[in-house]
């Protein structure tokens, strides 16, 4: 369930992971920002060269962008309908504005460019990588640290989740619309939270007994290299593109 | 309930991340480093919940128990929110990071509300009115979720207002089973583990 990590060896997987939080952040508030077609275009390029770059397989790719087009979708069916403006077609009651089925694209062409940049550049990084350059940009300890601590557990958690369903299924529970699946169901969360609650405590006195005082120490650090300077200069160009267009 | 990347104008892209910046600050100054490791261990707990799909009358939902967070983290829900949808983002590419203010602020200041307004109906020791509470925390985290949800979607303009709307109709049902659902987790917290619904000032005691 979680293929998060897209392993490879491209020059894309080698970009210093500060570089790519940072572009990937400009990237998104650029084309977020944008109300003309062309600049937005040129950033779905943009995105899709570097996805093409990394090597990541299309199914891979699709899979993704599969959730953000459901709720786009969920636009295309309302807003070209509800937008004022120029009617093209009319049925029924209903007109379809032009102004309506430009914004309704210009919204679709920014969600997937976007989508797309977080794929090629932030799932080519390991979750390490990625917090670890989080800390150098100085985000708060605290706030990195219980990120640290909620992935670690997320994987402990999900196997417990998956031992106490087969516990259940064992014992003849199906999933119906009825009280006793929403009971089962609750007591299952409860469960987990009382298991959570438990181990944290376990945690907290293994964290003392090794010497923990609230500091989160790095042990490595990232040497600034050629890629990175020729990435920040490829990429600010394309971002200036953008804006220019 | 995400809103995706690319729909919301600047004015609700800055508001959510206001909103979300301000809560977080406050939840991490809640937070001492002893309790830590408790607020995020229960935050994986929740992170892990809300993947579980439960049948809605014909099609299916996941959970999203932001009112019990709320009831059970208080102002810490923020940057759990936050960290939850971030893990998210970077894991699944769900939502992005230019809504990822939006979102958190949606989600977490529904949770607060649940945790101001409804509290002290399941700290009493009554079964009737922690059941009550419970339902109440879980309609009213993802109505609240919703309405904000659609609100800031509202403010792209009037002919959003449709889309608005159906995003809460749709999700009357989703609110009714987790009200039921949230009032059932905490009758079980309240036999086996009635610590955890105190709030904060509980998480903080040792």
């Amino acid at each position: 369930m979680f293929n998060e990590y897209i392993k490879g060896d491209s020059i894309i997987h080698r970009i210093d992971p500060r570089v790519k939080i940072i572009y990937t952040l400009v990237f998104s508030i650029v084309i977020a920002l944008q109300n003309e077609l062309i600049p937005v275009l040129t950033g779905l390029a943009i995105s899709i060269i570097l996805v093409a770059i990394a090597g990541i397989e299309i199914k891979e790719v699709i899979q993704r962008l599969r959730v953000v087009d459901e709720f786009i979708l969920l636009l295309w069916l309302i807003l070209p309908f509800t937008y004022p403006g120029e009617p093209i077609i009319e049925v029924w009651n209903f007109s379809v504005s032009k102004e309506g089925i430009m914004l309704t694209t210009l919204m679709t062409i920014k969600a997937n460019a976007i989508m797309l940049i977080l794929t090629g550049l932030l799932a080519t990084s390991s979750i390490f990588e990625l917090v670890h350059g989080l800390l150098h940009l100085k985000i708060p300890e605290k706030l990195v640290f219980m990120f640290f601590l909620i992935y670690r557990y997320i994987w402990v958690l999900y196997d417990e989740y998956e031992k106490i369903m087969r516990a259940v299924k064992a014992r003849g529970f199906r999933l119906h619309n009825t009280l006793h699946t929403y009971r089962t169901i609750a007591y299952i969360v409860g469960g987990l939270l009382v298991k959570s609650y438990n181990r944290a405590d376990n945690l907290y006195r293994a964290m003392v007994c090794r010497g923990f005082n609230g500091k989160f120490w790095l042990l490595e650090h990232f040497k600034f290299s050629t890629i990175d300077l020729m990435a920040i200069i490829m990429l600010t160009t394309g971002n200036i593109v953008i804006i220019i267009l | 309930m995400h809103i995706a990347e690319g729909v919301l104008n600047t004015p609700g892209l800055i508001g959510g991340g206001v909103i979300a910046v301000t809560g977080t600050a406050i939840g991490l100054k809640k937070i001492e480093y002893k309790d830590m490791p408790r607020i995020a261990v229960l935050s994986s707990a929740f992170f892990v919940a809300s993947l579980i799909h439960i049948p809605v009358g014909p099609a299916s939902a996941h959970l999203i128990l932001n009112g019990l967070a709320g009831i059970i983290l208080g102002w810490a829900s923020f940057p759990a929110l936050l960290l939850a949808l971030f893990l998210q983002a970077i894991l699944f590419q769900f939502g992005g990071l230019t809504t990822l203010g939006v979102n958190t602020a949606t989600m977490a200041s529904a949770s607060v509300l649940c945790f101001l307004f409804f509290r002290r109906m399941v700290k009493i020791s009554n079964k009737f009115w922690n059941f009550t509470g419970g339902f109440l925390t879980g309609f009213f985290g993802v109505l609240l979720a919703g309405i904000f949800v659609a609100s800031v979607l509202a403010l792209n303009g009037e002919f959003f207002i449709p889309v608005a709307k159906m995003i809460v109709i749709a999700h009357i049902p989703v609110m009714v089973i987790e009200g039921i659902l949230t009032g059932f987790v905490i009758l079980f917290l309240k036999k086996i583990r009635p610590e955890l619904l105190g709030g904060n000032q509980n998480i903080n005691r040792q």
